[in-house]
Formats: structure tokens, sequence, C-alpha cells
């Protein structure tokens, strides 16, 4: 702690500034600090504009033990004064550094000495050279305080030797450029008062001259020379100063490291698994095959691609090689090989799609009653052709909204479906009008009817 | 209570008009102000002491997340009450 300004001061100060008497300022002050307490007790706390809050608290009492006698006691409970102040305040005097010369050398006594002694005898060589020191009083104290901390962990004699060493360029700097005739002459009066004011501090100006004295110098550990190394000591400086950075996180860094890792894992996983990953997507993409399909759900009935349409039982074996090639998960394929298309030489283009299916639409015309139909219809809603992933459950929900009408598809197209699991690509398939009956699924007989041409088309999937 | 209630309270005993008491407060703060922030202490007698102490840098833990941060240096205002404060509170 550095100075207290005391009762006194405060009110001579106050007298001052507020323009009053001291008698006024003295009662006023009395009567502030009588009235507060009165408050406190009164009201339990006080606050104070431009200072804080004062608060009562109460301590309770507790139990505890006579140091003499070791008998229990109970210490009485009390109140206290708490003191909290005000936000502007408080960070104003948080974040202010106090002045550098009142709280920085209480802590480091030995070296105090020698730093405010230095201070001393840089003014005087200021005041006697002329030499700009507006600068150096500053610095020095900025100076000392880094190099004392860790001064101190070296070897007692090695801070006695930078001390004025660091001091010395600053000094000597100024000193260095005025003609060195007169630096013997500048010098030898500053001996007499620096001789006066102490021996042991006997910097290295005295060193400079090798006529002086020679006492101060015996007493000094250092030796002229340090003072001769004036660049040398500078970069010493710079290096204390620079050894204690300020902490840093390196919060940002890590993140960056960690990104690029990943980063990296990612790329090395692409390269490493890329014929997989390549086999595992053309499995996606590409519909499923008929053998596949009919072990894992016989419902669904998937469109197969082929190279020619007019010969349907060829193209069953060449496609059945390119799925066994890729075949490795059946039972997902059946959703993703419906709506992704893959563009593959051996599947028909639209184009030719069409063309077939504007072929047999000729004859569609005239037929609207397919053979081996078991059902009659009102008419035909429309013919579609079956794409490459379709299915008859999913064509069903498309006209009829729900997928459980697809055996009407079937029967409808028995001419044309030998394999409800396997129908060519671009076979039109016939979607007739149901009647609300056929559509009503609380009906019995309506339900009896699905499930005996489900089963019929099953029997056919075998 | 509050500033203006203490003002009225300091007025009455001390005999001064308000408004002088007013002034001769703020001037006081600022002088306590200006004072504190050359690291001087001030002495309120009857009261105690208005005191700066320095907390130096520590490293404290986020309780939650375990998170370890430099809490930098910084200044408190404290305030020490004097040392017979106890006996005069119980005084009525």
């Amino acid at each position: 702690m550095a100075d207290k300004l005391s009762w006194s001061e405060l009110r001579r100060a106050l007298a001052n500034r507020a323009g009053v008497s001291e008698k006024e300022a003295n009662s006023f002050l009395n009567a502030l600090s009588g009235q507060l307490v009165e408050a406190l007790k009164s009201d339990k706390q006080v606050k104070i504009n431009g200072l804080g809050m004062f608060k009562l608290q109460a301590v309770a009492p507790r139990k505890s033990v006579d140091v003499t006698t070791g008998e229990e006691i109970t210490i009485e409970g009390y109140n206290k004064i708490v003191f909290a102040p005000e936000a502007g305040l408080k960070e104003l005097i948080e974040g202010h550094q106090p002045s550098a010369d009142s709280n920085r050398f209480s802590d480091i006594d030995p070296i105090q000495k020698l730093g405010a002694q230095a201070e001393e005898i840089v003014d005087i060589l200021g005041d006697l050279g002329q030499s700009p020191n507006n600068e150096e009083p500053a610095e020095e104290p900025a100076e000392e305080p880094i190099e004392e901390p860790v001064a101190e962990e070296q070897a007692t004699e090695e801070p006695v030797a930078e001390e004025p060493a660091t001091e010395e360029p600053v000094v000597e700097e100024p000193a260095e450029e005025e003609p060195a005739a007169e630096e013997p002459a500048t010098e030898q009066p500053i001996e007499e008062p620096i001789q006066e004011t102490n021996m042991n501090e006997e910097p290295i100006i005295t060193d400079s001259m090798v006529e002086q004295p020679e006492e101060p110098i015996k007493e000094q550990p250092v030796d002229p020379e340090p003072f001769i190394y004036t660049p040398a000591s500078e970069p010493e400086e710079e290096e204390i100063i620079v050894q204690e950075p300020p902490k840093k996180s390196h919060f940002v860094r890590d993140v960056l490291i960690c990104v690029i890792v990943i980063l990296l894992l990612l790329c090395g996983a692409y390269f490493f698994f890329r014929t997989q990953i390549g086999a595992w997507i053309d499995n996606l993409l590409q519909p499923k095959e008929p053998e596949t399909v009919e072990v894992v759900v016989p419902v669904d009935t998937i469109a197969m691609t082929a190279t020619e349409p007019e010969e349907p039982i060829v193209a069953e074996p060449e496609p059945a090689q390119e799925p066994q090639e890729q075949a490795q998960k059946p039972a997902p394929e059946k959703k993703k090989a419906a709506k992704a298309k893959k563009a593959s030489k051996s599947n028909p283009s639209q184009d030719d799609i069409l063309a077939e299916f504007l072929a047999v639409s000729g004859e569609l015309e005239e037929t609207e009653s397919a053979a081996g139909q078991e059902l009659t219809y009102n008419g035909l809603k429309t013919v579609e052709p079956i794409h490459e992933g379709s299915r008859l459950t999913w064509m069903a929900k498309m006209h009829y909204g729900a997928k459980i009408y697809w055996p009407y598809l079937y029967d409808a197209n028995r001419d044309r479906i030998s394999n409800p699991n396997v129908i060519e690509v671009g076979t039109p398939i016939r979607v007739p009008n149901l009647t609300p009956e056929q559509r009503d699924t609380t009906n019995a007989q309506t339900m009896a009817t699905l499930e005996h041409l489900k089963q019929q088309a099953e029997n056919a999937m075998k | 209570m509050l500033t203006k209630e203490l003002i009225g309270l300091i007025a009455e005993a001390s005999g001064l008009p308000k408004k002088d008491v007013e002034h001769m407060l703020s001037t006081t703060n600022a002088i306590m102000r200006e004072n504190l922030m050359d690291g001087k202490a001030i002495q309120l007698q009857g009261l105690g002491a208005l005191e700066i102490k320095e907390r130096k840098e520590r490293v404290i833990v986020h309780p939650q997340t375990g998170e370890r941060i430099v809490s930098p240096r910084k200044n408190q205002l404290v305030f020490r009450p004097m040392a017979n404060m106890k006996d005069e509170l119980k005084k009525i």
C-alpha cells in the first residue's frame, strides 16, 4: 500500500475545492461519518451516489473454544459494515494501473534502493548534461519492474550488473554525443555529489573515468566494461522483456489444426475406399435384379433394364450378370432403384421406350379387356408404359391412391405380364378404372378378390 | 436509505444548508476518486478506511465446462471499518 490520504488532508482538500471554510468542511465530514453510522443502524443500508452502497450485515453467533481454558464459548453475534463500490467507480479502479512508483517496488527491497538511486543519478545527469531526460525517468521504472523479477532468479551479482548496464545505454548515448573533451569535465563535478549520496551505488559513470578514485570501483563488482557493451546490453534488455510475453490462448490455432486433421482423414478415407464407394453408389443407382427381389419381397415388383425389348427372356441373364458384380444389399435397393436413373448403355433410351409404347398402344385400342383377365373393368383410365424402376404397387398408388390395388393392375395386364416381378421396360400397362366397390376396402368381397388376384400374381412370380 | 435522505440528515446534524451539503459531498467523492486512482487509501474518521487492494493474476476454472482461464491483474476498492466499529454499532 502506498500512501494514505489522512482525514485532515481530506478536510483541507474539501475546503479548498468546495470553496468553504475549514470549519464548515470539518462539520460536514464529522456529520457525514456520524450520520452514516446512524443511518446504517436504522435502515440497514445507505447508498451514496458516486461512491457505493454501505450495508449492515449480521453475523450469527457461533460456538468456539476458549484458548486458555479449553472450555466451550459462544462468540456473540454482531453487525458489520460492508461496502460495495458503485459500478462506474468499481470499473475505474479495477482496470486502473496505479502509478508505477507507488506499488511496484514495495515487494523488492534490495534492488529498490538501487533503482531509486539510479533514478536520482539520471536526474542529476539530466540536469547537468542538459540531455533529453523526459523519457528516461519513465523508462527506467518501466524497465526495472520487468527486469527485477527476472533478475531475482539469477545470481545476485548479475542484476547489479544488468541494471547499471541497461541504464547506461540511455544515459551514455546522449553523453557520448558530446565531444569527448567535455565528458571528463561534466562527469567530474558529478562524481562528488554521487559520492556523497552513496558509496555503494557507484554506477559505471565513475568507471569511465579511470583516473577517478578507485574505492567506488572496488565496491562495484561490475567491470568498467559493461557500459562499453552498450549495443550488447540492449539486446539483453529486449530479451528479458520478451521473455515475459502475454499469455495467449491458442484456441484458434487448435481449432485450425483439428479441422485440417479431419479433412486429411476424409481425403485418406476417400482414396482408400474409392473403389468400394464407387461400387456402392452404382449399386444404389441400378435397379434391383429379379432374382434378388424375389427372395426379399415378392409384392414389390420392379422393372428390369433390357437391352432389347423383343427378347425379354434373353434380357434376363444379361442384366443378371451386372448385378452379380455389384449386388450387395438387395433389400434397401428396392426403394432407391425406383427413383434413380442410371446412364448405362444397356438401357433403352427414352426415345426407344416411346417408340415401343406407340407400337404397342396401336394394339391397345382394340382390346379393352385383355386375355386372361379375370375381372371386368369399366374402361381404361389410362395406359402407362413401364419405366425403368417402376412397380405395380407404385403405379397403383399413383393412379388409385393406395398400393394395395396393384393386383388389379396385374389382372388387367395378364397378357403382358408373365411375371409381375419381371416386366420389360416400356411395357404398356393398362390402368383400368375402378368402381367404388372395387376401391372399397371395407367390402369383404373386394378384399377377398384382391387377395385372390394377389395369390395368382405371386404364383406367377415363382 | 438514499443519498438524498442522508444529505438531509447531514444538513440537520451540521447545521449547513442542504445545497452546500450536496455540493460538499460530490466534491468529497471527486477528491476520493482521484486519490484512489493514485493508489492512495482514504481515511475516514469514525468509519474506517477505503483502500485499494491488488488482485494478482490467477487461473480460474469455469465450474461447468472446466475451462481454465487466466483472470487478469486488477484492483479492488475495499472498505475496512475501524477497529471498534462493532461496539459503535451496538450502541443505540
